[in-house]
C-alpha cells in the first residue's frame, strides 16, 4: 500500500507500517503512488493508494494514462476531506464526487463505521474483477 | 575533441541487447517508438505510452514487487530529462526505499523533443548529483563503450542506481504505436509471471 499521509489518517498509516502482511510504501506525491502501485501489479502484487482527496486531485493523469488505460487494479482509500461536517477542504469536498464521476471511476463513500470493513473487501473485489482503481471515500466518522 | 554523442535509437539498441530478458519500462514519446523501430515488440518491454513522469515510479513498484523473484536481477526504466523532471519527487522515494533491483537510465537530451525540441531544466540540473543526494547511488556515462560498460558493472551491483546518458537530438521518424494499452501492459505481467 502506498500512502500520502493526512492528519485523519494517522492511526491508520501507524497501523500499516506495523502490518507485517502490507508493504508500505510512503511516497512523495499522490500520483506517484499512482505508478508505484501499477508496477507493483504488474509484478504480480495487490496495490492500494492511501491517500486524501487534494491527492486524488494530483493523481488524475496518472489514474487516467496508466490506471484506467492500461486497466490496473488499484484500489484508492481516499480520506473525504470537505465532505457534510468535515470542515476543511470544503471546495475539494464539493468536487471529489464529480471528479471521480468524470474520470468513470466506481466509488462508494463509507459513513458507516460498521460497514466499512465490507466496503473495503467489497471495492477491493469489483477492482480485481474489473482490472481498474476502484475507490472508496473514508469520511472521518469512519477513519 | 569532444566525442560525438550517441543518437537515442543507438543508446536504446544496446540497452535492448544486454538486457533482453530482464523487464525494461519504457518512457513516452520518441523512446517507444524509436525502441520499436530498433527491437521490435519485446514481451519484457512496457511501454508507459501516455503518463509522462511515471515511467520511475512505475519501475520503483515494479523493483519492490519483483524482490522476491529470483529470476529478475534488475528493473530498467529508460527515461528521459524531461519525464524525469516532472516526476522528480521519486528520487526522494527511491532514497528511502532503497529497491535494490532498479536500474534507471536516463536518456538525457536536453529538450521535450517530441513537442517541438523546448529546452528542459536538464541543463542546469545534476541528475547525478541531485539522485546522490537522495540517498543514491548516479553516475554519468558517456558513448556507446561508456554504456555497454555501466550496464555490465551494474548486473553484479546492488541498486537503486541511476546512469545519466547525454544523447542526440536527432529524431528519426518513426511510425505511430497504436496498440491497445491493455493488451500491451497484460502481455508483459503475463511475461514476468510466466
Amino acid at each position: 500500500m502506498a500512502s500520502v499521509p493526512d492528519i485523519n489518517l494517522l492511526e491508520l498509516i501507524t497501523q500499516l507500517a506495523d502490518d507485517e502482511d502490507i508493504q508500505h510504501v510512503p511516497v512523495g506525491r499522490e500520483e506517484e503512488g499512482v505508478g508505484v502501485c501499477a508496477g507493483a501489479y504488474l509484478g504480480g502484487k495487490r496495490p492500494a493508494l492511501l491517500m486524501q482527496n487534494a491527492g486524488l486531485m494530483n493523481s488524475c493523469n496518472g489514474l487516467t494514462t496508466t490506471g484506467l488505460q492500461f486497466g490496473i487494479p488499484i484500489l484508492l482509500l481516499v480520506y473525504y476531506a470537505g465532505d457534510m461536517g468535515d470542515n476543511a477542504f470544503h471546495m475539494l469536498g464539493l468536487v471529489t464526487e464529480q471528479v471521480l464521476q468524470g474520470l468513470g471511476i466506481k466509488y462508494a463513500v463509507g459513513r458507516n463505521p460498521s460497514d466499512v470493513k465490507k466496503q473495503i473487501a467489497d471495492a477491493m473485489s469489483i477492482c480485481q474483477a474489473a482490472k481498474r482503481p476502484v475507490a472508496l471515500l473514508l469520511t472521518r466518522d469512519v477513519l | 575533441m569532444r566525442t560525438a554523442r550517441l543518437s537515442r535509437p543507438d543508446a536504446l539498441r544496446i540497452i535492448a541487447e544486454l538486457l533482453p530478458d530482464q523487464p525494461i519500462i519504457l518512457t513516452l514519446g520518441g523512446t517507444i517508438r524509436e525502441m520499436f523501430s530498433v527491437a521490435g515488440r519485446r514481451p519484457n518491454h512496457l511501454h508507459v505510452l501516455d503518463s509522462m513522469g511515471l515511467s520511475v515510479p512505475i519501475g520503483v513498484g515494479l523493483a519492490l514487487g519483483l524482490e522476491e523473484d529470483e529470476r529478475y536481477t534488475r528493473v530498467t526504466v529508460i527515461e528521459g530529462d524531461g519525464s524525469l523532471l516532472m516526476g522528480f519527487s521519486v528520487l526522494s522515494t527511491i532514497g528511502l526505499l532503497q529497491p535494490r533491483k532498479l536500474l534507471i537510465i536516463v536518456l538525457d537530451n536536453g529538450v521535450y523533443l517530441a513537442t517541438g525540441g523546448q529546452p528542459t531544466a536538464a541543463s542546469t540540473t545534476d541528475f547525478v548529483a541531485a539522485a546522490r543526494a537522495c540517498g543514491f547511488e548516479a553516475r554519468d556515462v558517456e558513448g556507446a563503450a561508456g554504456l555497454r560498460q555501466a550496464i555490465e558493472d551494474m548486473m553484479t551491483t546492488r541498486g537503486p542506481v541511476l546512469l545519466r546518458l547525454r544523447v542526440g537530438i536527432e529524431a528519426p521518424p518513426t511510425p505511430y504505436f497504436l496498440e491497445d494499452p491493455v493488451v500491451l501492459a497484460e502481455d508483459f505481467r503475463r511475461w514476468l509471471r510466466r
